[in-house]
C-alpha cells in the first residue's frame, strides 16, 4: 500500500540544485523525514545524473546548513547518494555545521565513511586539495 | 493500581492518521509537551523528538506494509521522576528486540536499519510491547536528581 502524502501548509521545505567550485550541490531548507523523503530522493538522483554528465569532476554534495531536523530516513537517502558516487569512484560530501543534523551524523559515526565539512566554502578545498 | 497511579501524572495524547505528513506533527507535539518539563534540557528535547520521529515513521511504514489505515496513538505521561512517550500502531506487531540494539558500524552499503538503534541510543529506555493487534513503543526519559554526593558537594 502506498503511504499517502498529505500537504501541510505550515511546513517549509525547499530543495535547490546548484553548481559550486566543480561540485553539484543539493541544498535543502526544512526537515528531512518520511514526508520529504520522496522529493529528497528524487533530487539526489537528479543531481547525481547532473554531476556525472557535467564537465566538473563529478563531485556531489548535500548541504544541510538550513536543515533543522533529519532522521534516519534522510540519513538513508544521503547514504544512497554516497553509494552512487562510490560506484563511480567520484567524490561525495555533506555540508553540516553544528546542530541536530551534524549531531546525528556524529552519533552514527558516519564521519568514518562520509566527508563532512562545516560550510560550502570548504568544498573548494576538498575538490582541489 | 501500580506505583504510577499514586504519582502526580500529567497525560497528553494525540491520535493521527498513518500519513507521511503527520510525522512532523507527532514530534512537534511531543516536543512541545516535553518542553513543559523544566528538567528536560534542550539537547534531550532534540533527542526525544528524533526518537519519536523514528518510532512514528516505523508505525506508519508498518501499517502501510500490512494494509492497515488505523489511527496511531501517541501518549505522553509525565511525572516528577520521568517523561514517557507511548506510540501505538495497529500493524500486527513485529519481532521486537528484548535488549537495546547497538548503533551499527558505519557501512556505505547500509542505508537503513537505524531506527531501532537510534531509539535505544536517544532515550534512557526504549521498550516494545507487541500484541496481535500491533506494537506500542515506549520511550522514557528519566529525571536525574542531583544529590550532595552526585554533585560533589
Amino acid at each position: 500500500m502506498e503511504i499517502p502524502a498529505v500537504p501541510c501548509a505550515s511546513v517549509v521545505f525547499d530543495i535547490q540544485q546548484l553548481q559550486l567550485d566543480g561540485w553539484t550541490v543539493v541544498a535543502i531548507v526544512g526537515d528531512l523525514d518520511l514526508a520529504t523523503a520522496p522529493v529528497f530522493r528524487r533530487a539526489i538522483a537528479s543531481a547525481a545524473i547532473t554531476a556525472h554528465s557535467s564537465d566538473s569532476t563529478g563531485g556531489l554534495a548535500v548541504d544541510l546548513s538550513a536543515v533543522d531536523f533529519v532522521d534516519s530516513v534522510g540519513i538513508g537517502i544521503i547514504l544512497g547518494g554516497l553509494r552512487r558516487q562510490l560506484d563511480r569512484d567520484l567524490p561525495f560530501a555533506v555540508v553540516a555545521p553544528s546542530g541536530p543534523p551534524r549531531s546525528l551524523l556524529d552519533r552514527l559515526r558516519l564521519g568514518q565513511i562520509l566527508t563532512l565539512v562545516d560550510n560550502r566554502g570548504a568544498l573548494a578545498a576538498l575538490q582541489h586539495g | 493500581m501500580g506505583e504510577r497511579a499514586e504519582r502526580s501524572e500529567r497525560v497528553s495524547q494525540i491520535s493521527m492518521p498513518p500519513e507521511r505528513s503527520y510525522v512532523v506533527i507527532a514530534r512537534n507535539f511531543v516536543g512541545d509537551v516535553a518542553a513543559e518539563e523544566s528538567w528536560i534540557s534542550a539537547s534531550r528535547l532534540d533527542d526525544l523528538r528524533l526518537a519519536v520521529s523514528e518510532a512514528v515513521t516505523n508505525a506508519i511504514v508498518a501499517e502501510s506494509e500490512h494494509g492497515v489505515q488505523e489511527q496511531i496513538l501517541i501518549r505522553c505521561l509525565a511525572d516528577d521522576a520521568q517523561f514517557e512517550v507511548r506510540i501505538r500502531d495497529h500493524a500486527g506487531g513485529f519481532d521486537a528486540p528484548s535488549v537495546a540494539v547497538p548503533v551499527p558500524e558505519p557501512d556505505p552499503a547500509r542505508e537503513g536499519g537505524f531506527g531501532l538503534p537510534l531509539m535505544s541510543a536517544l532515550v534512557d529506555e526504549a521498550s516494545f510491547e507487541v500484541s496481535d493487534d500491533g506494537t506500542e513503543v515506549c520511550l522514557t526519559l528519566r529525571r536525574v536528581v542531583e544529590t550532595d554526593a552526585s554533585s560533589g558537594v
